[in-house]
Order: structure tokens, then C-alpha cells, then sequence
């Protein structure tokens, strides 16, 4: 007489342990996706913005653009697909772009806010020198200080010439004296144009 | 393997004279001839730092830290080297490498025995004129070929045709009896 009861008992509580069950371990998931999602609260937002940058001349010095820009509310922005081109004597000199880009941050309000750039995601530094030859560095960080034109990152990085072909680990580079140094690791390889020529033909 | 040793003074102002004409004429060696390097690429690499500048209208590479360099079948290991190259063109002018001492090594196709050098400075660079490769040993220069050794203040040796084309004294050196000397 009591054996239905009894199962119907033990059927019972076995289906609410498997609900808490299911629920708490879901509860839990749905913990550690918030905890490992990255939330940016923003207060602003732009599409296509070009930003011109004077010196004390009135000189353009560097222009940022980008695609979209959304303001953090600890003063930093976030760039999509960053710009950033330095000009001299109102020529364009040094093109960089990246998929991504950081400019300022909460260290010092908007005092600093143009004191460092960084870029990540298939960072390339364009330069086309007086002769139409051109110097291209890829990283997939790299830290601008755009006031004293300074490229500087620890990640690997390659530089292509006509010629050259090298890769170095971290970098620290000045624009304006037309420096490079690459810190460690280093390799590269030289191919005189003339056999690239003779290769593609 | 016997040898035929040439012992010069150090003052004999004939000794660099007589011994470059020596291996100018002999040491030509039909098997260890090399492929033409003038244009071959060139690699490198360095462990430690690499500086790119312009200097008086040149592009110029530094590097430190056991550095190593290629071309064909010519390798050179050292502590530092300069790369220069010409701004227009960024063609490759001439390598610097400098050491404790630098080391050279040619080995050929043919599988003769290598050539090999030590110096405290070299420099490689192609001829205008001819196209050959030019290694310039200065300092404690040392080479060693199948047919011969050699010791001098510096010696100006060619590739392509494993020929020593100037030599400063004072110099000493020997020749192996296996070019029928």
C-alpha cells in the first residue's frame, strides 16, 4: 500500500534537487560570464572623427582620426580602426593604424588625456621617405607619446624596407630623429632590389 | 699532409710583396671556386640590441651581441657589426664587423675543406668594378685555406676566386705541398 507512495516520494524529491541543482549551476555559469565580460560604461559616443593637433607655431603636428569613438567616463577613449598621422613642415611624415586604440585615461583627468596612445591589433607604422621609399613597421601593440613623436613596445616586431626584412623583440623608436632601436632578438635579411626585380620578372 | 713553411721577419720589407704574389699565383683553386655572392642576400641576427639610423646620407644598422652573418656559403660571427646602406637605392654598401676576434668561414659546393679567418675587424663589401666579394681582415689577421695559411697586420682576400689580393705585413705563412709546390 505504501510502496507508490513511496516512490512518488522519492520521484519527487529527486526532481526538485534536480531543478535547484540545474538552477544553481546555471546561476553560477551566468556568474562567471559577467565576471569575465569586460563592461565599459561610456557617456559618449562619435562616428568619424579627425582630430588636428597644433604645435606652437600653428603648424599641424598630428592628426587622429578614427571610425567610431565611444568616451569612457574615466576620461579615456576608445578608438575603432585609429589614425594617427604626424605632419612636418605640413607634410605628412608618419602614418600609423590599428584596429583598435586607447587614448588618456583616468591618471590625470583630461591634463594628460594626449599624452599616450596606445594601439593594439595589427599595429603598422608607415613612412615614405624623400626618395618614395617606404619603411613599414608591424607590431600588435605599441604605445604612442604623440607630443614627443616616441613609438615604444615590448611586443615583437617587423620592419619591411625595399630591401630589408627584420624582426626584433620590443622596440622604442623617435620620429624625429629618424631612429629605430629594436631591444633584443634580433634578425633580419637583405635582398638588393635589383633581385627582386629579376624574381618577378 | 706536409707542409712548406715560409718564415719572414717582421721587418723584411719584401715579406707582404713575396708572400702575396706567392698566393696570387698558386693559390687559385679550380674546385673551391664559389658561386658569384654580389647581390646574394644577406642575413643577420644579433642577441642583443639593433639600432637604425641615418647617418651622412646613409641608412646604417647597428648591432651588438653575438652577431652572425650569411651570404652563400660565407658565414661571419662577431660581437658587433654596422650595416650601411645607400638612402636612394637602400642598396647594401658594406658590412663592419668587429669581434674578439671576428670569425670567418667560406665553405664551398664541391666539398673541399672551407676557408677560414679571424681577424679584429672585418669588412665585406662587393667591388664596384668586378662584382667579387672583398673581405677585409684588419688586425691580427688569420687565414686558412686548403692550400695554405697566412698571418699578417691585415689581408684583403677575394671570395669568388679564394684569392688574397693585397696583404699588409708583417706577415708569415705556409703552403701545403698539395698544390705540387
Amino acid at each position: 500500500m505504501h510502496r507508490p507512495l513511496t516512490y512518488l516520494t522519492t520521484i519527487g524529491v529527486v526532481s526538485v534537487l534536480c531543478y535547484f541543482f540545474l538552477d544553481l549551476s546555471q546561476t553560477g555559469e551566468e556568474t562567471g560570464e559577467d565576471s569575465a565580460a569586460t563592461e565599459l560604461a561610456f557617456d559618449g559616443y562619435s562616428e568619424g572623427i579627425n582630430t588636428v593637433f597644433y604645435n606652437e607655431n600653428g603648424d599641424v603636428d598630428y592628426t587622429l582620426r578614427a571610425t567610431r569613438q565611444f568616451h569612457l567616463k574615466d576620461q579615456s577613449a576608445l578608438l575603432e580602426k585609429p589614425l594617427v598621422r604626424f605632419f612636418e613642415n605640413g607634410v605628412s611624415t608618419w602614418n600609423i593604424v590599428a584596429e583598435s586604440g586607447l587614448v588618456g585615461g583616468n591618471t590625470e583627468a583630461s591634463a594628460r588625456l594626449m599624452e599616450s596612445i596606445r594601439l593594439s591589433g595589427d599595429v603598422e607604422v608607415h613612412r615614405l621617405d624623400d626618395y618614395g621609399n617606404s619603411t613599414v613597421l608591424s607590431t600588435q601593440l605599441l604605445d604612442i607619446d604623440p607630443n614627443r613623436e616616441i613609438l615604444e613596445t615590448q611586443d615583437p616586431v617587423q620592419m619591411v624596407t625595399a630591401s630589408i626584412t627584420h624582426a626584433g623583440q620590443g622596440m622604442f623608436a623617435d620620429l624625429n630623429r629618424d631612429e629605430i632601436q629594436f631591444h633584443s632578438n634580433n634578425s633580419g635579411h637583405y635582398e638588393s632590389q635589383g633581385n627582386h626585380a629579376d624574381t618577378e620578372q | 699532409m706536409s707542409h712548406r713553411e715560409i718564415m719572414l721577419t717582421p721587418n723584411n720589407s719584401l715579406a707582404p710583396k713575396l708572400l702575396y704574389s706567392l698566393f696570387s699565383a698558386m693559390v687559385f683553386l679550380p674546385g673551391i671556386l664559389m658561386a658569384a655572392q654580389s647581390q646574394s642576400p644577406v642575413n643577420w641576427s644579433a642577441d642583443g640590441e639593433l639600432l637604425v639610423t641615418v647617418e651622412n646620407n646613409r641608412r646604417i644598422l647597428r648591432m651588438q651581441d653575438n652577431v652572425r652573418i650569411s651570404q652563400d656559403g660565407i658565414d661571419i660571427s662577431g660581437n658587433s657589426a654596422i650595416f650601411e646602406y645607400t638612402l636612394d637605392t637602400q642598396e647594401l654598401l658594406r658590412v663592419t664587423v668587429l669581434g674578439t676576434p671576428v670569425n670567418y668561414t667560406q665553405t664551398s659546393e664541391s666539398g673541399a675543406e672551407p676557408v677560414t679567418g679571424n681577424s679584429d675587424t672585418l669588412i665585406f663589401y662587393d667591388d664596384e668594378l668586378t662584382e667579387d666579394t672583398i673581405i677585409e681582415m684588419i688586425g691580427n689577421a688569420f687565414i686558412k685555406s686548403p692550400s695554405s695559411t697566412m698571418n699578417c697586420a691585415s689581408i684583403i682576400y677575394i671570395t669568388e676566386q679564394d684569392l688574397i689580393r693585397e696583404a699588409v705585413g708583417p706577415c708569415q705563412g705556409a703552403l701545403t705541398s698539395q698544390n705540387g709546390m
